[in-house]
């Protein structure tokens, strides 16, 4: 699905906190950088419609607000970034929730299936058994993605996913994105802090400070020593590989520090 | 520390004017009802009284005077017994007037209070050991320091055995022996009376059912076992229900044992609370109040399968009467309910009115015994 | 972890299509097992329920036989009046309403614990007990009521309106801020601390036997339930149970916190909201007809929460049962322990309660919150 975003602007306690956003996001994978306070979990909250901005969501050609309210949950899927539960039930009806408003009262025998072939596709079906409370960070990040595709959405909005993941799971986490992005031709917009992982998984980069769009484009052409120094106030080294991915290696802050020396 | 200075000026100071003003003042040393021996001027002119509903006894022996005499009081004679204290405020609108010391059973007694009255004495009760004790026994300490003599009465601990005796000693410290003496002959006479013929009668004990009637139809009032109520009943040979259960202890009972004991007779006792629903009785109620108030207790679930109810043996008995010299009174109605044959010419109704007439102040009037039937 | 790098297609030698709808298969199975085992953990519960019951209508100051029991139940027409009234007036409806209030309770703290995702949560907590108690103690102390009221009715419509007035408090508070839970707990101490501190001062300018008649309403005692009382509170937990049903998955999804819920469409203020509101009624139902019962809001969620998991199907059924279960009990034992005399069912509950919370504190596995 396509989404596109018009002019959109966002107060908190009178403070903007988006500035005048636009942009245009196709069926791949899109990254969105930016130092802390940009704005991008501001920006997906209100792409999903949980916080209400000034200004028009496009979905596929048709405002946000002339969907019913149903289709508007089954066609946008968000992952927000505190996803810690202390839920005590297994992997299985975890996911099964991500059907929420069509479950009734008894599950049907469809919705287990949709719920252990979500979890087959990203390959942790022998979790389905497990207890929420007893899997590990990442394994939860997981069950939270299973949640969020067992429905089918046109758009996946994810903030920041591998927060709390090691080196590793990681890159497992954004090969998985990377896989069902492509095989649903989702559109997947996914907040990022990590440079190296945008560029490398990413078809699209934006970059965000301070409430506004800086600049898009594919991410050699965003994610450049220039940029670096402007936005994040970091010298860095940006080289690009065999495949044309920017590789970043930081160096220092561009603000004097240390221990003053004699 | 400051405390103690202060307090040894005081009671140096009491010494040096009471020194000062009376030549030899005179004095009498009295064994009180906890056994402890106490010297007090004689007569005594200033008064604080606690549970100040006992205003009763000493207006009994001492008659008008005894309102010059109370200078300081708690508050029980207004709260508790507000239908008496009317009474005596309408005939003696100074004693509206006396200032309250606060009590021992709730931290609101205020020893320097007292202190500032300057009284001859201060009277407490037995049951104040029981029920306060610390509060009690630190008010002792405190007003032995400032030199104010401490004399203890029972109404309630024992009150068939120290009423009595209480009222003799009330009697010598306000120089009335001989009207006190009256008063406790009077008693006697119409104890002795119910006693001997109860002995005589060997037949059944009635079961009793006696409860306060302070919550209101809904909630069930405690009752009590060997003490306060529960002894009198046993006094006058009735079978108390709630002994085997309570021994000496009052509780409230479940509903459940009372349906199946289904007892004789039942008393409930009123006064002036403000409880809505509870029974009322005392001198500003009518036969009709009590009745309305007791109606709604014989409605309760399950009262209409009481033997009690069933045979119209349903009484009722001013609250007051159990920590007072008046529990005579109740020992002759309860006697009288028990076993009507045997008492048939016995009538507390008159009694109390004589006691009234002889030594009482202010006029009977109101409803102290009820049968509702 | 066993994440594969790419998404799951048959790949060379391998079984395909067969394998992954084994795996279906397996795993379906073991939900329905899942989902058997809660249905037997339910039905337990409820066997063991009826048992109590039954006990409890045995048991009683007066020695009736099983016999007696039974035919008078059976046949109330031809039994002997005071055993009928026995057990007519006094044990059917206490150990009804034992069950009923039980119930009312456990699905009062169940909900509670989830909107305020709070396992320390209770429907005391929020110091809706508390104004309740403090709406009975000054009808008691001062005859002082909010609606003139028939004396019978007077201290519990007290209660009651009383405990509204402290949830309209909360509600306008969580309103007017943000319906966080938070600001709930927070709102819900205020008032907890205001009404007890309230009570205090009743206490202190009340005489001995006002002071006794308060400490009843304090600690709860379930002899005052007739049969006017016990049908008006399963009346309103018959209102309630249908309005929780219509959002038992709302609640499962806010167990995955209020930005999860929120993506999946939840309005997580308006079932925070919701569940106060029913939270309140239940409770202040209870209060007003059986005084302050403590402890089962607070323990009975987290026995369903060790036997049933959290599927909000089988969580606040299973909390309400457990709940009626422990009240049963109590009931059975605070006769036995003081037989004729009226004995504070709340005093029970709590010494059953806190050595169990203890435990539970102790014996926390890893993760159980």
């Amino acid at each position: 699905m396509k989404l596109e975003i018009k002019n959109l602007k966002f107060r908190y306690n009178s403070n903007p906190v988006l500035k005048n956003v636009s942009m245009i996001s196709e069926p791949m994978v899109t990254a969105i950088i930016g130092p802390n306070a940009a704005g991008k979990s501001t920006l997906l909250k209100c792409m999903c419609g949980i916080l209400k901005a000034e200004g028009s969501i496009i979905l596929n050609g048709k405002d946000l607000k002339a969907y019913q309210k149903d289709e508007v949950i089954k066609a946008i899927s968000y992952l927000p970034q505190e996803s810690s539960t202390n839920a005590i039930m297994t992997v299985l009806e975890a996911t099964l929730l991500g059907k929420i408003s069509s479950l009734g009262w008894r599950i049907k025998d469809e919705d287990l299936s949709a719920s252990m072939d979500t979890l087959e596709k990203l390959g942790i079906e022998d979790l389905a058994m497990r207890q929420m409370n007893e899997l590990s960070g990442g394994q939860k990040q997981m069950v939270s993605i299973a949640q969020s595709i067992i429905r089918n959405p046109g758009v996946l909005l994810m903030d920041e996913p591998t927060n709390s993941l090691d080196l590793q799971r990681q890159l497992e986490l954004f090969d998985v994105i990377r896989d069902i992005t492509d095989e649903n031709k989702m559109t997947t917009i996914v907040a990022l802090h990590d440079l190296n992982l945008a560029a490398r998984y990413a078809g699209k980069v934006i970059l965000m400070n301070g409430g506004k769009i800086m600049a898009a484009g594919s991410p050699a052409s965003v994610i450049t020593e220039a940029m670096i120094r402007e936005v994040y106030g970091v010298n860095a080294r940006v080289t690009l590989d065999d495949e044309g991915i920017p590789q970043v290696i930081p160096i220092n802050s561009t603000r004097k520090c240390g221990i003053k020396r004699p | 520390m400051i405390t103690l200075i202060v307090f040894s000026a005081f009671s140096v100071s009491g010494c040096v004017t009471k020194g000062g003003t009376e030549d030899q003042a005179k004095t009498i040393t009295v064994t009180d009802m906890q056994g402890r021996s106490v010297t007090v001027k004689a007569p005594v002119e200033r008064i604080v009284l606690m549970e100040s509903s006992k205003t009763h006894e000493l207006a009994a022996i001492d008659g008008t005077g005894i309102v010059d005499k109370i200078v300081g009081w708690d508050s029980d004679f207004k709260d508790n017994a507000g239908d008496g204290y009317l009474k005596f405020v309408e005939k003696y609108p100074k004693l509206a007037d006396v200032p309250n010391v606060g009590s021992l059973d709730d931290n609101t007694f205020s020893v320097e209070k007292v202190i500032a009255l300057n009284p001859d004495v201060v009277i407490m009760h037995n049951w104040e050991f029981m029920w306060c004790g610390d509060a009690t026994k630190e008010a002792l300490i405190r007003l032995e320091q400032a030199g104010i003599p401490v004399v203890f009465v029972d109404f309630y601990m024992e009150p068939m055995t120290n009423s009595t005796k209480s009222m003799l000693l009330l009697g010598q410290i306000l120089g009335k022996e001989q009207r006190a003496k009256d008063i406790v002959d009077f008693y006697d006479q119409h104890v002795d009376e119910i006693y001997s013929r109860l002995a005589k009668n060997g037949g059944l004990k009635p079961s009793i059912y006696i409860e306060t009637g302070y919550n209101g139809p809904e909630t069930y009032g405690i009752t009590q076992g060997d003490v306060g109520w529960g002894s009198i009943v046993k006094k006058a040979n009735g079978d108390n229900i709630a002994e085997p259960l309570l021994g000496n202890t009052s509780k409230a009972i479940s509903p459940e044992y009372l349906i199946n004991q289904s007892p004789d007779i039942i008393i409930l006792t009123g006064r002036n609370w403000s409880t809505p629903g509870s029974i009322r009785m005392g001198y500003t109620s009518t036969a009709a109040d009590t009745k309305n108030t007791m109606d709604a207790y014989i409605a309760r679930p399950g009262w209409d399968t009481i033997n009690a109810v069933e045979n119209h043996q349903v009484y009722g008995i001013y609250h007051g009467y159990c920590f007072s010299i008046y529990n005579f009174v109740a020992l002759e109605a309860f006697a009288k309910w028990f076993y009507p044959e045997e008492f048939k010419d016995i009538d507390p109704d008159a009694t109390i009115r004589e006691y009234h007439e002889k030594f009482m102040p202010i006029e009977y009037g109101g409803t102290f015994m009820y049968s509702h039937y | 972890m066993n994440v594969k790098s790419k998404a799951r297609e048959p790949r060379e030698g391998e079984p395909g299509l067969r394998s992954s709808l084994r795996m279906n298969v397996k795993a379906k199975t073991a939900y329905k097992g899942i989902t058997r085992k809660k249905y037997l953990f339910l039905l337990s519960i409820s066997a063991a329920i009826v048992l109590t019951f039954i006990i409890d209508v045995m048991t009683g100051p007066a020695s009736l036989s099983a016999n007696d029991v039974i035919s008078t139940i059976l046949f109330p027409a031809y039994s002997e009046p005071s055993v009928q009234v026995i057990v007519w007036t006094f044990r059917l409806p206490i150990a009804l309403m034992a069950i009923v209030i039980g119930i009312a309770l456990g699905l009062a703290g169940a909900i509670m614990q989830t909107i305020l995702d709070n396992p320390l949560a209770s429907p005391y907590t929020l110091g809706i007990s508390a104004s309740a108690g403090f709406g009975a103690a000054l009808a008691i102390v001062l005859g002082v009521g909010v609606l003139p009221f028939a004396d019978t009715l007077f201290v519990p419509v007290n209660a009651f309106v009383f405990s509204l007035i402290s949830c309209m408090a909360i509600y306008g508070i969580a309103r007017f801020k943000q319906a966080t839970s938070e600001t709930i707990v927070l709102t819900g101490i205020a008032v907890l601390f205001l009404f007890n501190s309230l009570l205090g001062l009743l206490q202190y300018m009340a005489n001995p036997e006002q002071v006794q008649a308060i400490v009843f309403w304090l600690f709860g005692s379930l002899t005052k339930a007739n049969w006017t009382t016990l049908g008006i509170t399963v009346g309103i937990v018959l209102v309630v149970i249908p309005l929780l049903a219509m959002d038992v998955w709302k609640l499962t999804a806010l167990r995955l916190g209020d930005d999860k819920a929120r993506s999946l469409g939840v309005n997580v203020e308006r079932i925070r909201i919701k569940g106060l509101i029913l939270v309140s009624v239940l409770t202040a139902t209870a209060v007003a007809f059986v005084g302050t019962i403590g402890f089962i809001g607070l323990v009975a969620p987290h026995i369903a929460r060790m036997l049933v998991g959290e599927d909000h199907r089988y969580f606040l059924p299973f909390s309400a049962l457990s709940g009626a279960f422990i009240l049963s009990a109590a009931s059975i034992f605070s006769k036995a322990v003081v037989p004729g005399i009226i004995f504070p069912i709340g005093i029970l509950t709590s010494l059953i309660g806190i050595p169990f919370f203890v435990w539970l504190l102790l014996s926390k596995k890893r993760g159980y919150w």
